[in-house]
């Protein structure tokens, strides 16, 4: 494209002539039949696509022919998640959206036009986590009725209002790496799936969030990943996922992932986008096509507003950097003893830990001297699985016992929206209902922990506190949940 | 190059080891091959007896000329020549979800659970073939039956949803007693869904009597193939082998860990 990508909230108020644009482009695209490539239906398709559900919410008729797009293995149902074809995946699928839109915006308007990013997380400017006016209004100027605002969200959204204990933040960004160890339990970008999965096993810290917080607390269709893609609010909110992204790798400290399988991959199936006018062949991509240099790479107007990092030229990271991703090891030093069911009330589970390695993993948590041995503590669920769309649940650990939670935010681990857990969780479903995996980073925690003299280092207690969509109907279970130990050498 | 693709994958651990222990699972079946009492006792020879004496005298003749210890020790090489390459994904499972100091104990305990039952289905599963032989009264007559319910097996509904059953997963603990059961229970269940999706292709080999090998040959690749493919929603297909270059296979050994 060459277009510079901008901060919707610098277009200026209402319906400012990029939003305007798109409602236009939008109103036309969603009025082509899904089996046009260039269709609204079509690109939301892409994400994700179930027949059932779709007829469901009168998306499109019982009786109505489903393309063979999007049940051959080609177009359909190909969104990346839980894996680190995450961010490569979405930043293609942006790329292919965004010249669509342009090209009806130009034959439409004549105008030209850049698909914008929503800042939500811009410390500076204080409506950031509000939803753009157009997206709420409920008319277009000429007073017909407002495409971008056609797909249901939460009732009543007009911002982004996290509750208490809601992780929405940049934390992710202070991750070094986008992937270690054998599993990629741990990292910015999402475990090591080898090829394509849309609902891989474990899920990268940018996406775990902001990607999944913004999801849920957008809601409606916006909180199902077979529905996403309908609504207008999505492609400006991975917009911003995929700016911070890039704004990760030009900061100074952190290390891409160089391995093959995924500059190359996924090789048992091509990811394929749709080009403008929707013809054969499509437009086909790997990850090294998202990476500068690439045909996809795109531009942003600033990386360092809402974004968590300073670029470039600063020195100061985040965080000790822990040496080269391939030369760190991840292993597990602790795991509860069964599997924990997750109703309308907390659920409480012990990690036993293995002494030795729990007691050299705490004591070389704080080495900042190079060359030394430095640690990371984890706690990792695995193969977590439910039937609702996107719950969310707080963590907690070492809770006394017959206190309530959140009467201890001193010891709140973390915070996870379980975005997919509906798909992730079919037994029939691509991934073979082995659910989805999450792991948060307890280092902090830990530290305080054993300086306040609370760190038992042969056993933790975990606490699961219910959030949204999870109740005695749509309980969720954890299969196992485990202490993970990072371990690299001050570089 | 799917081929290639594929090649590179296999090169992978642990599918070397896993091919090379059914090689040697092969190797030890096929030196028994000249005197195998398993396929013979399965074979049309036995299916005459079986016509000409009736079921209980025959039956007391063959497992005296067939002593069940005999039939189960063939029948354990079998299985060794077969499945190991089938088990690379959840054997990465429990190898990586254990500890370091653990990692050999619990993949035998995962072998144990997976291997008890199978065993115990093997005499069942030897009945069959013998029950085959008897109804088609020819060798080939049974050779052919036994393929052709092995593939509309492998088209049914029914397969596939043991198939995707076979993807998931269990959890395995870290310590003591507690994680060896679980590797033993994830074992037996996974081998409960193995038995399940190909059982039918297992009377292949017992029904092929002289071409008893390159018949566990070819059905243990289709197995593989059928086993390695991705989970898909259960309805009637064209059987998986089939589709001999479909690289989905590829897909599954990488998800499962086999990168």
């Amino acid at each position: 494209m060459g277009a510079v990508r901008k901060d919707v909230a610098t277009l200026g108020p209402g319906w400012n002539k990029t939003l305007l644009n798109y409602a236009l482009a939008m109103q036309a695209l969603d009025e082509l039949p899904l089996g046009n490539r260039n269709s609204w239906k079509f690109l939301g398709a892409m994400h994700g696509f179930d027949k059932g559900l779709w007829v469901q919410q009168h998306l499109i008729a019982q009786a109505a022919p489903v393309p063979p797009d999007l049940t051959n293995d080609t177009y359909g149902n190909q969104c990346q998640h839980a894996s680190w074809f995450f961010l490569s995946w979405h930043r293609g699928y942006l790329h292919a959206f965004e010249a669509i839109v342009a090209a009806t915006v130009k034959r439409l308007t004549g105008d030209d036009w850049t698909l914008p990013y929503w800042n939500y997380l811009d410390h500076d400017n204080p409506k950031a986590r509000s939803v753009p006016d157009a997206f709420l209004a409920d008319n277009l100027p000429d007073g017909s009725p407002n495409p971008l605002r056609k797909y249901p969200r939460r009732p009543g959204l007009a911002e982004l209002r996290p509750g208490p204990t809601d992780s929405f933040s940049l934390a992710a960004v202070d991750e070094d790496d986008f992937v270690v160890g054998n599993h990629g339990s741990v990292g910015l970008g999402g475990g090591i799936s080898g090829d394509f999965i849309q609902f891989g096993g474990w899920t990268g810290q940018l996406e775990a969030n902001p990607h999944n917080t913004v999801h849920r607390l957008v809601g409606g269709f916006m909180g199902d990943p077979r529905l996403a893609g309908l609504d207008p609010i999505f492609w400006l909110h991975h917009c911003n996922i995929d700016r911070v992204w890039e704004a990760w790798m030009s900061a100074p400290g952190k290390t891409m992932v160089s391995d093959s399988r995924w500059r190359d991959g996924p090789d048992d199936r091509t990811f394929i986008m749709p080009k403008v006018g929707g013809g054969d062949p499509g437009m086909t991509f790997t990850g090294r096509d998202t990476l500068k240099g690439g045909t996809l790479h795109p531009s942003y107007d600033n990386l360092t507003k809402g974004t968590g990092l300073v670029i470039p030229g600063a020195v100061a990271v985040a965080r000790v950097n822990m040496g080269a991703s391939d030369q760190q090891r991840v292993e597990p030093i602790g795991a509860n003893s069964a599997v924990v069911s997750v109703g309308a009330t907390p659920a409480k589970t012990q990690v036993d830990l293995e002494p030795v390695a729990t007691r050299s993993g705490v004591a070389a948590m704080g080495a900042t001297e190079p060359g030394k041995e430095v640690t990371r503590l984890y706690l990792a669920l695995e193969s977590v699985r439910g039937s609702a769309p996107a719950p969310m649940i707080d963590v907690y650990v070492n809770v006394p016992e017959g206190d309530a939670p959140q009467d201890h935010p001193e010891l709140h681990a973390g915070n996870l929206t379980l975005f997919g857990l509906n798909v992730a969780s079919q037994p029939n479903g691509a991934h073979g209902g082995n659910g989805l995996g999450y792991t948060l980073d307890i280092t902090d925690l830990a530290t305080r922990l054993t300086k306040a003299d609370n760190f038992d280092p042969n056993r933790l207690r975990v606490t699961l506190v219910p959030g949204e969509q999870i109740s005695d109907d749509t309980p969720i279970t954890v299969d196992k949940i485990s202490v993970l130990k990072r371990t690299g050498i001050v570089n | 190059m799917p081929q290639a693709q594929l090649l590179r994958i296999f090169a992978r651990p642990p599918l070397p080891l896993l091919f090379a222990l059914a090689g040697a699972g092969l190797i030890i079946s096929a030196y028994s091959a000249w005197d195998a009492t398993l396929p013979a006792f399965c074979g049309a020879g036995s299916a005459r007896l079986l016509l000409s004496f009736g079921w209980p005298d025959a039956l007391r003749l063959a497992l005296a000329l067939n002593p069940p210890a005999r039939l189960l020790t063939e029948w354990a090489s079998m299985l060794l020549a077969m499945m190991p390459p089938l088990l690379a994904v959840p054997l990465m499972h429990v190898w990586r979800s254990s500890q370091p100091r653990r990692r050999v104990r619990a993949i035998t305990c995962f072998v144990l659970g997976y291997g008890c039952v199978w065993l115990t289905v093997g005499p069942v599963l030897i009945g069959l073939a013998l029950l085959l032989q008897f109804v088609a009264g020819q060798g080939a007559v049974a050779f052919a039956g036994a393929v052709l319910l092995a593939s509309l097996w492998s088209a049914s509904p029914w397969q596939r949803i043991a198939l995707n059953r076979g993807h998931r997963l269990s959890r395995i603990g870290l310590f003591g007693w507690a994680a060896d059961r679980e590797c033993l229970t994830f074992g037996a269940v996974h081998a409960v869904w193995c038995v399940a999706s190909c059982w039918p292709w297992m009377l292949v080999p017992l029904a092929a009597a002289s071409w008893h090998i390159p018949a566990m040959l070819v059905t243990g690749a289709i197995m593989l193939l059928e086993r390695l493919g991705p989970p898909g929603w259960p309805r009637w297909r064209w059987p998986a082998f089939l589709a001999l270059l479909d690289l989905r296979p590829i897909r599954v050994l990488r998800q499962g860990g086999v990168r």
